[in-house]
């Protein structure tokens, strides 16, 4: 279980405890956080879960993989912190993480 | 009041396989979806009697038109079998190139984990929103050059004036084809989708294949700004594309982008010429369309796709063995009674969850592009034209697969 804190573009911030092995998308999704639409459903194929993680934690998460980042390079223009919340699996070292919410997701 | 069979005009076949004996037979049920079948009800007014049937059935004629399948009709169902790539297979889902002796394969459409995600790697830089994005003036001028050919008329038939041609317009701006060759391309897409005789398909699919390998062998000796160069260039695991890789790379880009958009379009213009109030609140809010054709494409959701089992499993009670086919339909599962409450209707402000894209690993790679085109389709129209209805006194007709579609559309306006 992990305290995960979704903030939304105009700074509205919500906590919620995910457990361990579901995804920061699922954590979103289950609990209606506005603007994760999700519409493949996790599958790494719609690229409309996307979150900015806090860059105080970037360390701690997995570098995406191969067709994560193929969807997410050009609109992250190498900022580096733009992930599709389905990719990430939420794991007790994760607890306290912030993510944002962008203002779009296509 | 008309039964199904008589609503419903099928193509006569040779021979329908026989079903297989581990499919009881209080299971089979009839299906009007199949290859070449017409008729002049509305197309998806017979979903509604499908959901008080079981949860999964068996359709004859439902693959291809002569072999039978296991046909779920829930969206839980669905969604579950998308994500499934332990026990179905995504290859063999389309037959033109069994049809035709061709090894090639639908790239991304029909690979399996774990080529899959390599090749929809390689592909998705093409498809990302940015990218789209950038494309919205191009896709504007397209949709407002095919209005303008009509609208001081006062009527067009929409299919064959816009519908078809349009996305055409944007697929052979995109694999770098000069727009002379639009006619050609709509009707070797007739030919793959609406031809009940099987020789016809075989011919189109021999054409379409015989014009990309030549494109390709251009784009190695003189490489350009488009799709197909794309594909030459691209690497998965280090390697080039090989020839099946990038001839179904192409073939996959031309049976998803065209068809599908052409009926969604068409199924979504049907409704606003039935509906002047619809008409008119889009027409005062355009900035509604977008969810307006969510709503639509979930009412009338117009594709189905399929999965073969390759290790034994079950959709509900039902044991599906390996080597069965699942009809993919989302239209049923668009009008799931369990999940959208009064499925019939179209309302406008629902943003349904729908799987008419699919779902999962599959969903469609390229749903950012038809989303745009939709909309700019629809924005133009609705500025362009006044008011528009269906032509008195016209008889509808609709095809019911391989996707369903309007067979003509006359609409007029005043002028």
């Amino acid at each position: 279980m992990a305290k995960i804190t979704y903030v939304q573009p105009d700074d509205r911030a919500q906590t919620f405890d995910v457990p361990a092995g579901h995804s920061l998308m699922e954590g979103a999704f289950r609990n209606n956080v506005e603007g994760i639409i999700a519409e493949c459903g996790g599958a790494c194929a719609c690229g409309t879960c996307q979150v900015f993680i806090d860059p105080a934690w970037a360390e701690c998460v997995d570098k995406p993989r191969p067709l994560e980042q193929s969807m997410i390079e050009e609109v992250d223009a190498g900022k580096g912190n733009l992930r599709l919340s389905c990719q990430i699996s939420v794991t007790d070292a994760l607890d306290g993480l912030v993510v944002r919410v962008p203002t779009k997701q296509r | 009041m008309s039964t199904e069979a008589e609503m419903v005009e099928l193509p006569q076949v040779h021979a329908i396989e026989p079903i297989p004996a581990h499919v009881s037979r209080e299971l089979v049920r009839p299906f009007p979806y199949v290859l070449g079948a017409k008729t002049k009800a509305k197309p998806h007014s017979f979903i509604k009697a499908i959901h008080e049937g079981p949860e999964v059935f068996w359709a004859e004629r439902c693959f291809n038109g002569v072999r039978g399948a296991w046909v779920p009709r829930r969206v839980e169902d669905l969604q579950r079998i998308y994500r499934d790539t332990e026990h179905y297979t995504s290859r063999g889902f389309a037959p033109f190139a069994d049809l035709v002796g061709d090894t090639w394969y639908f790239v991304p459409a029909e690979l399996d984990p774990p080529m899959h995600s390599l090749l929809r790697a390689a592909i998705n830089p093409l498809f990302t929103p940015k990218r789209m994005a950038a494309l919205e003036d191009k896709i504007r001028s397209y949709a407002r050059e095919c209005v303008a050919t009509f609208r001081d008329r006062g009527s067009c038939e929409f299919l064959s004036d816009f519908a078809f041609e349009f996305p055409v317009k944007v697929f052979l701006e995109l694999m770098g084809l000069p727009q002379n060759r639009v006619k050609q391309f709509l009707a070797w897409e007739h030919g793959l989708l609406h031809e009940p005789d099987i020789e016809k398909i075989k011919d189109a699919t021999r054409s379409v294949v015989a014009c990309v390998r030549e494109e390709i062998e251009d784009r190695r000796v003189s490489p350009r700004d488009d799709f197909i160069t794309f594909g030459v260039q691209a690497e998965v695991e280090g390697r080039k594309f090989d020839d099946n890789e990038l001839v179904g790379f192409c073939f996959n880009l031309f049976l998803g982008g065209l068809d599908t958009v052409s009926s969604n379009m068409g199924m979504q213009v049907l409704h606003l010429a039935e509906r002047p109030d619809h008409q008119a609140i889009l027409r005062a809010n355009p900035a509604m369309i977008p969810d307006a054709i969510d709503e639509m494409m979930r009412a009338y959701a117009a594709v189905a796709t399929s999965r073969e089992c390759i290790k034994e499993t079950k959709i509900g009670n039902v044991t599906v063995k390996p080597g069965d086919k699942v009809h993919m339909a989302t239209f049923l599962a668009a009008r799931d009674p369990a999940v959208y409450p009064r499925p019939e209707e179209v309302i406008l402000d629902r943003k349904p969850r729908h799987v008419s894209f699919g779902y999962g690993p599959h969903l469609c790679i390229g749903m950012h592009l038809a989303r745009r085109e939709m909309r700019i389709a629809l924005e133009e129209l609705l500025s362009c034209l006044p008011e528009f209805s269906l032509k008195p006194g016209v008889e509808m007709s609709y095809y019911l697969a391989a996707v369903i579609q309007p067979v003509e559309l006359p609409l007029v306006w005043k002028v």
